[in-house]
């Protein structure tokens, strides 16, 4: 990057919020992807008139623009793999509006999730999109890669809950989408183009956010099977029956074994397979809600339903979900995790179907997630340092793809596409489809100047970018 | 995918998930990537691959730490910041040096105990011309200016007699188990007060207590001020002046030192030579005066007892705020709270995040006193929404700390105290007839 740009940044945001210093050059050159790409500045704009700025500048003087949150992504989304400029929301995180009567809030990209609940709560709000990482991500990356959670199921993804955005287009135009009436068809749908778009259309500043009352009160059960075909009919009679529950997790014979030293006491013996469920509502409802499900476990064949209503004992079911990250961190030194995602119905097929490409490729694979809408999180544990099971493992990923296509199933539920999943691409989406985002995208970003190669054209060409190389 | 990474960047087991920073005392304050471990080991990493040059940047940003751990009891991947933080630093003290000031201190004056103790007691004299007392003898504030002290600062001033004048060698005889006091710099030179109420418990408790003269500074500041050296030297005196007693047990009431002297002198000791089964032996003498206490008073045989008011010592309601370095570092964190519940006229309350780092840090303090109050006003603020009249913890840096907090937001009328002065004054009673301590006596290693 020219001396003259960089002086330009400095002018924009300020001396004191940007930097070219190698060390902060390296502090923004990863993500929760975990690999490295130095970009040549880092820059703390406030105000959408700043990155309007930046955006013009880059596209005057032609460098690439990544925009980032907090880093948590799983995908390389915030990753500058062609250098240029990160550009980082931390300095816009403000609450700027919490109505409690039209149950909405207007924040600033860098604000957390956590944050933002934490200020609902004073109002007895919550915000649904509850991805494990809302502590420490920021909403506009939650917007940005359109993060899940558990409560998917009952209450859908971040976009459900995106109303309007400001939003500077790639040329650096400040847009507004949306409104804020729960109906509006004026135009077409900027704002759910923009959510999801994982920084390649445009940088949100500002969203308006549908916030929804917390519920009275919450039941939660943990329900053990001796096969997971049971578990997954159970599953199968939960949602097509009247009952919507609010958290609906399994877990796997490999997860449940992992988990077992955490908690001997809530599983039984022969326990291969767990749902971790919970309703909403009235106390009433929760009640009966609540003994619905145990029914439907029970007549699909449960060992054990536990349930429970206090605050203390529900945290003591969810340990076993809890306490599995760290379970499989401890198998091997690397894992994979592909967050799938099939129709719900077709799980026990995509848990046969892994299985059996454990056993042809002679993997450890450890399966867990969200049942009730078919997200599941294939996790295939491996050793680095052996290079025939990292080859085995690169081929189960690949077929593991195709099997999820096959079974009308996508390849990611939550954590976008990014550079990770982008070579693959091709294996979910027909040739048009692609196409025609190509097209949106060259019509919004006619010199590809935001967060480039993200989604589609990732090719390994640009592996050269990558510290180690770079500074060989 | 992230296979390539082990092959790439070696064997860091950090996976830049994040989660440290929702725990991270200094990212609370200052949420930069730099601030919390992913940060700190992206930059310690790149070093150690020759991606990254160690540069003043570089120092400063890794000096920004509490060395606190809540990260490291966070991490979904167990990464040992902790361990990476002090190997960084030790690099950095061998190839750059120092800070020249500070390694002048570390290694002459803190290195050599003579030294220190003449530079404390040449200090003292001083002390009332740089300082001036400030009310209800909670301190001292600086009169003029002086590098790395602020003037909003309430620091204690040294103590008139420091704790090893007053008492070396054999201090009570008793029947029980033969037990030495670690006193540690803090004690010593600022709260002797703190080692007079140990004697006091222990002498009560019918153990004979001893105060070795020839102990010195566990070698902490030196360690993590990457003087590894120096640490050394102070460990070999340590291990050398409470050898010669035949000690059961080597008691501290300072959780740093404490934790220091558990985690931290196995490799010392032995890279200076000592031979294994020495080491083992003095390591295994080595208890917080929680936990000493905790076992030879058999405090969960004790039933909570009903609190009643007493004459002249009305019920104090406290709260406890656990001190990284005993808590986190040493596990010790049941055995305060049992040992306050277990006295009849103190009634405990719980204080909201009581595990989170005071700010103090060591040196931290002095080199980033902004970060560091802020952390500490987020402590005072949890002291203050518990409602407690005392505030009791178990190291004399967290009370200095927490004093000055609490003076600084107005509430210097909550008192801050050392288990030891809590226990000593609030379990009076549990004296039996004619002074026979009540409790039985037991090995001491429980
Ligand atoms: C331990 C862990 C658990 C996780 N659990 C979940 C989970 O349960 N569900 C889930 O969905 N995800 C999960 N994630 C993934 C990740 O946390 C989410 O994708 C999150 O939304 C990313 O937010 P961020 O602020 O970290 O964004 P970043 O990682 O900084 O960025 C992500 C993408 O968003 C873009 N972006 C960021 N801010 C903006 C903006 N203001 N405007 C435009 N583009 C922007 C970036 O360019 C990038 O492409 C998890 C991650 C971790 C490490
Ligand atoms: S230190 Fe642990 S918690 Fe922090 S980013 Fe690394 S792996 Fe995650
Ligand atoms: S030791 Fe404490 S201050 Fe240092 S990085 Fe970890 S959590 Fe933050």
């Amino acid at each position: 990057m020219e001396k003259s740009i960089r002086q330009k940044i400095r002018e924009i945001v300020g001396r004191e919020h940007c930097s070219d210093s190698r060390e902060d050059l390296i502090l923004y050159s990863y993500d929760a992807m975990n690999r490295r790409y130095l970009p040549d500045m880092v820059a703390h704009p406030q105000t959408a008139l700043e990155v309007s700025r930046l955006l013009k500048l880059a596209n005057e003087r032609s460098f690439p623009v990544v925009p980032r949150g907090a880093g948590t992504g799983l995908t390389g989304g915030s990753l500058a793999i062609d250098g240029g400029l990160v550009l980082t929301t931390r300095r816009m995180n403000r609450i700027l509006e919490i109505d409690p009567d039209s149950l909405t809030a207007w924040v600033e990209p860098g604000v957390l999730n956590g944050e933002l609940q934490k200020a609902a709560a004073k109002y007895s709000l919550f915000f649904p999109p509850d991805p494990a990482s809302m502590e420490f991500s920021t909403l506009g990356g939650n917007a940005a890669e359109n993060a899940g959670g558990t409560r998917a199921v009952k209450y859908g993804v971040t976009r459900d809950y995106v109303m309007a955005l400001e939003v500077v287009m790639p040329t650096g135009e400040i847009v507004h989408t949306g409104s804020a009436s729960i109906k509006s068809v004026t135009g077409y749908d900027l704002t759910r183009l923009i959510v999801g778009s994982e920084g390649t259309l445009g940088v949100i500043t500002r969203l308006l956010l549908k916030l929804v009352p917390v519920p009275e009160s919450v039941g939660t059960m943990l329900a053990s099977f001796s096969e997971i075909q049971s578990a997954a009919r159970a599953v199968a009679r939960i949602m097509s029956g009247r009952v919507t529950p609010s958290t609906l997790e399994f877990m796997d014979r490999n997860a449940v074994e992992c988990v077992k030293a955490y908690l001997e006491e809530d599983i039984p013996a022969g326990a291969a397979a767990l749902l971790l469920m919970e309703v909403d509502g009235s106390p009433s409802v929760v009640e009966e809600d609540a003994g619905t499900i145990e029914e439907a476990c029970y007549k699909e064949g449960a060992l054990q339903v536990k349930s429970a209503r206090e605050a203390d004992e529900r945290a003591s079911l969810w340990t076993a979900r809890r306490s599995l990250s760290p379970a499989i961190m401890k198998i091997k030194p690397l894992k994979i995790n592909e967050d799938v995602s099939v129709p719900r119905m077709k799980i026990p097929d995509l848990i046969t179907g892994i299985e059996k490409l454990a056993t042809r490729h002679r993997l450890t694979i450890v399966n867990f997630g969200h049942a009730g809408d078919g997200n599941v999180h294939v996790n295939l544990l491996l050793d680095p340092d052996d290079k025939d099971e990292v080859s085995r493992a690169q081929e189960a990923v690949r077929e593991l793809f195709e099997l999820v296509v096959s079974l009308g199933g996508s390849l990611s539920g939550e954590h976008g596409i990014g550079i990770a999943k982008a070579p693959y691409l091709g294996i979910e989406l027909e040739n048009s489809a692609i196409e025609v985002m190509r097209k949106i995208k060259q019509a919004l970003d006619p010199n590809n100047i935001l967060n480039p190669h993200k989604t589609f054209d990732y090719a390994a060409s640009s592996l050269e970018r990558e510290l180690v190389h770079r500074h060989e | 995918m992230s296979e390539d990474r082990q092959k790439r960047f070696g064997r860091s087991a950090c996976v830049k998930c994040g989660t440290c920073q929702t725990v991270c005392p200094v990212f609370s304050v200052l949420p930069e990537e730099a601030s919390a471990a992913r940060g700190k080991l992206a930059l310690a990493e790149a070093v150690e691959q020759g991606y990254l040059d160690e540069s003043d940047a570089y120092r400063e940003y890794l000096e920004k730490c509490l060395l606190c751990g809540a990260c490291e009891e966070a991490c979904p991947s167990e990464v040992q910041t902790l361990s990476t933080m002090l190997d960084a630093r030790k690099r950095m003290a061998g190839n750059v040096g120092i800070r020249p000031a500070k390694r002048l201190i570390l290694e002459q004056v803190v290195g050599d105990s003579r030294l220190l103790d003449l530079a404390l007691r040449t200090g003292r004299t001083f002390q009332n011309l740089l300082f001036k007392r400030v009310p209800a003898d909670s301190g001292i504030r600086r009169r003029v200016p002086l590098p790395l002290i602020t003037p909003d600062r309430t620091l204690p001033g040294l103590a008139k007699t420091f704790f090893t004048d007053r008492f070396s060698g054999q201090v009570a005889t008793g029947k029980g188990p033969r037990v030495g006091i670690f006193a540690g710099c803090m004690t010593n030179y600022l709260y002797p007060g703190t080692g007079e109420k140990m004697i006091g418990l222990l002498t009560r408790e019918g153990v004979s207590v001893f105060v070795p003269s020839e102990q010195v500074c566990c070698g902490m500041p030196a360690l993590v001020g990457g003087a590894s050296e120096t640490a050394r030297e102070l460990a070999c005196k340590n291990l050398e002046a409470f050898e010669k007693y035949g000690l059961d047990a080597v008691v501290t009431g300072c959780a740093s030192c404490g934790g220091n002297l558990k985690e931290n002198y196995r490799e010392l000791l032995l890279e200076a030579g000592i031979e294994e089964k020495r080491t083992e032996s003095f390591l295994s003498k080595i208890l917080d005066i929680n936990e000493f206490l905790h076992r030879i008073r058999k405090v969960d045989a004790v039933r909570e007892p009903e609190k009643r008011e007493d004459g002249d010592l009305p019920i104090l309601t406290v709260t406890y705020h656990h001190p990284c370095h005993l808590g986190r570092l040493q596990g010790v964190k049941d055995e305060p709270i049992a040992l306050i519940r277990s006295l009849p006229r103190v009634r405990y309350v719980p204080m909201g995040d009581n595990e989170r780092c005071c700010g103090m840090g060591g040196s931290f303090s002095l080199e980033h006193y902004d970060i560091s109050k802020e952390v500490n006003d987020q402590k005072i603020a949890r002291i203050l929404e518990s409602g407690a009249d005392a505030v009791v913890t178990s190291c004399p840096a967290c009370i200095m700390h927490i004093r000055d907090g609490l003076i600084r937001n107005g509430r210097g009328d909550i008192k801050v105290l050392h288990m030891a002065e809590l226990l000593e004054r609030y379990s009076l009673e549990e004296e039996g007839e004619g002074g026979e301590p009540r409790y039985g006596r037991m090995g001491v290693r429980g």
